[in-house]
């Protein structure tokens, strides 16, 4: 396990002091160094603002995430066990999937006006198929032998679903989990630099306007921190409670 | 307890099973025995209601049926007390305890199941089908795959499982010799029932209560009747 942790962060080390190298040998404004992004990153928490900003990021991304998920489970388990619901929505699944998320985006603050129901819902729209796609996957791979187990056990509804069928999904449920945080920060940013008069996004917005490379980095860097604080403290752990059987 | 009178079932225009009657009563143990692809585990399938698709009537008295595969098919995310209470609808967690006892499995109640061997996990299985006290035992060639020590092993099981509850039961096996050993009555089965021969004089469940002379007598009556059987044909 330590051996893993050195690898972790050895990598990083790797990034930085290539980041720092690069820097010195560029010798320019429009390339800091890792150590000024730090000082800047330092400056925007003491000044508050950094910390306004990415609290009302996280709480649009957790918003999108708490609506996203559970629509795009609901949706990819009909879909998977019903091929007339499968049939009826796949067309649609297909066009949410190629929509491009700033189409989406413009839409929906042309019809909704430039507000955060707006924001999260253009979000939702681009996250939903990616998930239904996910666990429509998932059901294809249930073992049918295990609910037939349930069923002439004639086990309820609610134990049905919540021990014989939803286990077998959590691999799929954890990856959407997963790679729908990166989606939807990424597409979070874009939705607030549209559209939005505050977040990291607007932020981020406001400093590419002043070129102002450092403060970028350190709204990012922000932001990365935040992601890898909710992998280890928060998916890693359920991730190792739900395979503990494996 | 259970009455079959199936006229057909078909499987893409084909008849699987035609004209099969029979009556069961409660703590009679029933072999059906038949080629591979007789149709044997689709009679089992249709009795337990995974497949409902037939011509003809199946009674049964009791809501309450146990079951055990050819695989234990134990949800491998739940210990075997839990593996065990999802299907318990009497919800006495002592019993769960007692059962596992009574196969010498106490020690791995908090066990997954991959940490389990083949013959310890059928034996939860086993558990599992008994733990509602159904009337009706449904056994899906359960012994297959298992070495003959162990396979004997958990026969002894089932039948103390069997005397202590006194249930149904029904046996899909290709085994001439298990079905001997275990049951009162036999059932050849090769499309339709062919035939039906009481291998027990007593009345109730066997095992071990066969002399092996009186085993090799009723070899011999039914291999007189069906010279193919241990080849798999009727």
């Amino acid at each position: 396990m330590l051996n893993l942790l050195y690898l972790r962060m050895g990598s990083v080390l790797v990034l930085i002091t290539l980041w720092h190298i690069t820097a010195l040998l560029a010798d320019s404004p429009m390339f800091p160094l890792p150590l000024n992004v730090l000082n800047s990153f330092m400056e925007h928490i003491s000044n508050g603002e950094l910390l306004h900003h990415l609290g009302i990021t996280l709480y649009r991304v957790t918003m999108i995430f708490l609506i996203a998920m559970p629509l795009g489970i609901a949706f990819g388990l009909l879909m998977g066990n019903f091929k007339k619901i499968d049939a009826a929505l796949d067309t649609l699944l297909v066009l949410g999937l190629n929509m491009p998320a700033l189409v989406v985006i413009m839409l929906c603050y042309i019809w909704f006006g430039l507000s955060d129901v707006a924001a999260i819902l253009a979000v939702v729209i681009n996250k939903v198929p990616t998930v239904i796609v996910n666990i429509r996957e998932g059901v294809k791979a249930i073992d049918k032998k295990l609910i037939e187990v349930a069923y002439i056990y004639k086990v309820s509804r609610y134990k049905m679903l919540f021990t014989f069928y939803i286990p077998q999904l959590y691999p799929y449920i954890i990856a959407s989990a997963r790679n729908g945080l990166s989606l939807i920060w990424k597409i979070v940013l874009v939705v607030e630099l549209l559209g939005r008069s505050d977040g990291i996004g607007f932020q981020l917005s406001m400093f590419f306007q002043f070129f102002d490379i450092t403060s970028i980095l350190a709204y990012s860097f922000s932001f990365i921190v935040i992601i890898i604080l909710i992998e280890n403290f928060i998916f890693r752990p359920i991730d190792t409670q739900l395979s503990k059987w494996r | 307890m259970l009455h079959i009178d199936i006229r057909s079932k078909k499987y893409a225009d084909q008849n699987i099973l035609k004209n099969i009657h029979f009556s069961l009563k409660e703590g009679v143990f029933l072999s059906i025995i038949g080629p591979s692809g007789c149709g044997k585990t689709t009679l089992l399938r249709l009795i337990s209601s995974l497949d409902s698709d037939f011509e003809g009537s199946i009674d049964i008295e009791t809501n309450s049926i146990g079951m055990m595969f050819q695989e234990p098919r134990l949800l491998p995310w739940l210990t075997v007390r839990e593996n065990i209470a999802v299907v318990d609808k009497i919800g006495d967690p002592e019993a769960v305890v007692k059962l596992l006892r009574m196969v010498g499995l106490e020690h791995t109640l908090d066990t997954y199941p991959k940490n389990l061997s083949g013959g310890m996990a059928r034996r939860v299985s086993l558990v599992r089908a008994f733990i509602n006290r159904p009337k009706l035992i449904l056994l899906d060639e359960p012994f297959v795959s298992l070495d003959k020590p162990t396979a004997l092993a958990l026969q002894n099981d089932l039948m103390l499982f069997c005397k202590s509850f006194n249930p149904a039961v029904i046996l899909v096996t290709h085994d001439l010799d298990e079905a001997i050993a275990l049951s009162q009555k036999i059932l050849f089965l090769g499309g339709e029932v062919t035939g039906e021969i009481i291998t027990h004089v007593n009345d109730h469940y066997g095992f071990d209560s066969l002399e092996p002379t009186q085993v090799l007598t009723i070899k011999e009556k039914i291999l007189s009747l069906y010279p193919n059987i241990l080849e798999g044909k009727l």
